[in-house]
């Protein structure tokens, strides 16, 4: 393949020394000192073609219990490749409001193996029909479990418009997923492969990536790790090479309109890549990371990387927005009238902190995104905005009108009535669902357990599960085991489960002899026992102005309050620490003799519109 | 023409111009507010509202919202259609010697012409807000001081939006003037308005727009001081600041109609 830069590194010689004859055993694969898998990756970018001429040299361990027979490549950029693939049939050609207009793929065009004498020759792409995203590859020797082998690919990428974090629009290229990768081996000897989906894609082992790239000179590269390399290289090319240890990812992007803003977290570098001209973002997103990693790393577990990249695409990059990889995440599109919008402004901001909670779930944490989706991005979502809530308190946190709305409360407008569990696999929702389903959600349940259980228990709880399965790949039940230790036994099935499967945490004020007797006592009471759990408080005004705040503990399911008769108002829950009860009107009451309910809001309401209609008129 | 004696000829005008506004933004916020109004009565006790009301009212809103926007779209537009003739009725009342059915039949005579005016009005508009999205797209890279600094392109971008804004709307004043003083065509009267327009115009434009926005940010803080005050007395003062900001704009008319005058006569 002519002008492809093949990665000469001991282990490729070693491993070429080591290819067997036919029909005699494998001749071992030495393991690497790091003792995990391996990834030697090269690309040469060619802008003018959308091409990318790659080659990998992968070492990787058999770590089931049974001998491996065959191996599973993920070739997720063929789900650009034409309408056939599940992704297209899936989104239609579209995903978070890009449309795919220029298609793309992978071809994989040499294949060598340490256990195969000619694997491409036995490698199928038509696992699932139509779709080219998964190779499966029969090895003609069994790898033992504990051994390794070594494969040898050479590719030709050929981007796409840029959607799902691929592809490439004018001089803007964003490289994720973009190399065959070996699908995650679990121990009992199957490989969790999956077609892509477009939502979920990360599930792998972790391995430590050696990278080089070259690209046109006058290029700026983001990727992550450490660059160990950067050199002028022929045909007016620039060389770079990245280390990633212990990694589950590498993606990275380059571009000729993109300028590096650099600083610190105490040992880690932070990049962040911004269009020109687009420094003071850069450098407000700098420092906002530099906060978030310190706050983080002391909670769930030191970051593992010396550096994190952040790339802030131009808008009409846009599909590659919004995205984390291992060292790298993407943010929030920047637009020409981002200096002027408060809203992209808040969007970067909450965007940014988003994906770089997700550099512990799920690139530390690295649980299986394609059937448990909400433990990266629920966690994430939480995460992110319960630190934005923390940095920025009322820049984010509005009164609009006079009407205190903060960002949990401003997230459940929209919410569907009827939602799926927040617990399914991520394909298995329809596109409206999976935002509430997976992110809104489990946000506000875990928001209503800081708000109900104190902020610092939860961040303990989480941080015992993510320093627990650091570099490892738990499940649900892992989950559901940190939250029985952090809570009490049983806490997992009592509150968190539910509250992600959707169940009512309800509650209501009733009169307890309605209609009958005047002088029957108020009830607070819930509207089954899961929303029984909640430790509550109660507010009631007694006719004289005297206040009273009763603690409603959990377990009892009905609290008596003092006759109406007696009341001024009554409120359950007025901190609003339950934000999964979906009808708050019937948890307040005002005495028709009460003093009047505030005006200001409808005066104001008035005022405004007659000021727009002053502005559009004479 | 004396200033005083213009405004009190129009004063009944005035006063019609401000009550529809105050009939139309009620009818534009009456479904949302009566609801929001409703909740209130029923569950909101405390003076100064918290979470748990903050809550119970986003929820009316967000069930609110989707299903009155269409309706109040159909009523900004039915605004947007009478603006021209408002307009004309307005000027017009400013000029002696008028009679009721005259002013009516002059201001519906011209609504036509009055309504190209708008509509070059908005086409303007749009032309205007290109200038900042092309200096923020475009400002680095033709400025080489901008390069690196986008908080100072942003703060030009914002001064030649307002400034670009500022100068059509203006004009657009202009023109109107020069049609109920007498042009013939929308054309003719944007001509005439552009011909008019200078720094006096413009900073009396800025200081008539900052002056009614000073009243209206005035009626804002009423509401945030005295949240618990008596309905009719907020809403009774908030009036009042928003009838000077309309006397306000009159005074603005007056100035441009001299202008207008002084202007036909040298033509």
């Amino acid at each position: 393949m002519a002008g492809v830069v093949v990665l000469v590194t001991a282990l490729s010689a070693g491993n070429l020394r080591a290819r067997a004859a036919p029909g005699e055993p494998a001749p071992p694969v030495p393991a690497p000192e790091s003792g995990r898998d391996q990834y030697a990756l090269s690309a040469r970018l060619l802008p003018e073609q959308r091409l990318v001429l790659g080659s990998a040299t992968i070492r990787w361990q058999n770590r089931s219990r049974r001998p491996v027979d065959e191996l599973w490549l993920h070739l997720y950029a063929n789900a650009f490749k034409d309408a056939r693939s599940v992704f297209v049939r899936e989104h239609g050609g579209s995903l978070r409001g890009t449309s795919l207009t220029r298609p793309g793929g992978i071809e994989i065009v040499q294949m060598r193996s340490s256990h195969a004498d000619n694997p491409l020759a036995r490698a199928r792409t038509d696992v699932v029909a139509g779709d080219a995203t998964q190779m499966k590859v029969a090895l003609d020797r069994a790898l033992p479990p504990g051994d390794w082998l070594s494969l040898e690919l050479e590719f030709r990428l050929q981007l796409p418009s840029i959607m799902a974090r691929m592809g490439a629009e004018r001089d803007f290229f964003m490289l994720g997923q973009w190399f065959p990768k070996l699908a995650k081996l679990e121990q009992g000897g199957h490989f969790a492969s999956f077609p892509y989906h477009g939502l979920a894609e990360f599930y792998a082992d972790f391995a430590d990536y050696d990278l080089s790239l070259e690209v046109p000179a006058d290029f700026v590269v983001a990727a992550p790790g450490d660059m160990v390399d950067d050199s002028p290289a022929a045909g007016g090319f620039r060389k770079q090479r990245y280390r990633l240890a212990n990694a589950i990812d590498i993606a990275w992007a380059a571009s000729r309109g993109l300028a590096r803003t650099h600083a610190r977290a105490g040992a880690i570098g932070i990049e962040v890549f911004a269009p020109v001209g687009q420094q003071p973002l850069a450098r407000e997103q700098a420092e906002l990371l530099q906060d978030g990693i310190r706050k983080l790393g002391s909670r769930l577990g030191p970051y593992p990387y010396s550096r994190l990249v952040l790339v802030l695409p131009p808008e009409r990059a846009r599909g590659a927005a919004g995205m984390e990889y291992p060292g790298l995440i993407v943010g929030w599109p920047v637009s020409w009238h981002t200096a002027l919008n408060p809203i992209a402004r808040a969007m970067h901001r909450v965007v940014t902190l988003h994906e770089l909670a997700h550099q512990w779930f799920a690139m530390l944490v690295a649980s299986d995104e394609v059937n448990t989706p909400v433990l990266d991005e629920g966690l994430a979502q939480w995460v992110g905005l319960s630190l934005a809530a923390e940095i920025y308190d009322r820049a984010l946190f509005q009164r609009l009108f006079g009407v205190p709305i903060d960002l949990f409360e401003g997230s459940r407008v929209g919410l569907p009535a009827a939602l799926p569990s927040s617990l399914q696999p991520a394909h298995t929702y329809r596109p409206a669902e999976l935002g509430p389903a997976l992110y809104v959600r489990p946000a506000l349940a875990l928001e209503t357990i800081a708000r109900c259980w104190g902020r610092p228990r939860l961040w303990a709880t989480l941080a015992g599960y993510a320093r627990a399965h650091r570099f490892g790949h738990p499940g649900l039940s892992d989950l559901w085991a940190a939250f029985d230790r952090g809570y009490w036994p049983g806490f997992s099935a009592r509150v968190l489960r539910p509250a992600l499967e959707g169940a009512a945490f309800s509650t209501r004020l009733e009169n307890a002899g309605a209609g009958r007797d005047a002088q029957s006592a108020l009830l607070a009471s819930r509207s089954s026992a899961v929303a029984a759990v909640l430790p509550l408080h109660v507010e009631q005004i007694a006719s004289s102005g005297a206040r009273q705040l009763v603690a409603w503990a959990s377990g009892s399911d009905r609290l008596v309050l003092l006759p109406p008769s007696a009341l001024r108002g009554a409120s359950i829950d007025p901190e609003r620490r339950n934000l999964l009860d979906d009808d708050r009107s019937d948890d307040q009451s005002r005495a028709r003799d009460a003093p009047p309910p505030p005006h200001a809001l409808l005066a104001r309401l008035l005022l405004w519109a007659q000021a727009l209609l002053m502005a559009l008129g004479p | 023409m004396s200033t005083l004696a213009m405004l009190r000829r129009s004063a009944g005008v005035t006063l019609l111009i401000h009550g529809l506004r105050a009939v139309l933004a009620t009818l534009l916020t009456w479904p949302l507010a009566g609801a929001l109004q409703l909740a209130q009565q029923r569950a909101v006790y405390h003076p100064e509202l918290g979470p748990g009301d903050a809550a119970l009212l986003l929820q009316v809103a967000a069930r609110q919202v989707p299903d009155l926007a269409p309706g109040g779209l159909c009523w900004l537009l039915a605004y947007a259609a009478l603006s021209p003739f408002l307009a004309q009725l307005w000027l017009r009342s400013m000029l002696p010697g008028w009679r009721t059915a005259g002013l009516l039949a002059d201001a519906l005579a011209s609504y036509l012409c009055a309504l190209g005016l708008g509509l070059c009005w908005l086409l303007a508009m749009v032309v205007a807000a290109l200038a900042p999205a092309l200096l923020l797209q475009f400002g680095a890279r033709a400025v080489p001081e901008f390069a690196g600094a986008d908080d100072v392109v942003a703060v030009f971008a914002v001064g030649l939006g307002l400034g670009c804004a500022l100068a059509v709307v203006s004009a657009h004043d202009l023109a109107r003037a020069a049609l109920a003083t007498g042009a013939r065509s929308p054309l003719r009267a944007w001509w005439l308005g552009i011909r008019r327009l200078g720094w006096p115009e413009l900073g009396w434009r800025a200081l008539s727009g900052a002056s009614a926005l000073a009243l209206i940010g005035t009626g804002e803080a009423f509401a945030r001081v005295w949240p618990g005050v008596a309905w009719w007395v907020l809403c009774g003062l908030q009036q009042v600041l928003l009838l000077l900001a309309s006397v306000v704009r009159a005074l603005w008319l007056t100035r441009i109609l001299h202008q207008a005058h002084r202007l036909a006569k040298v033509i």
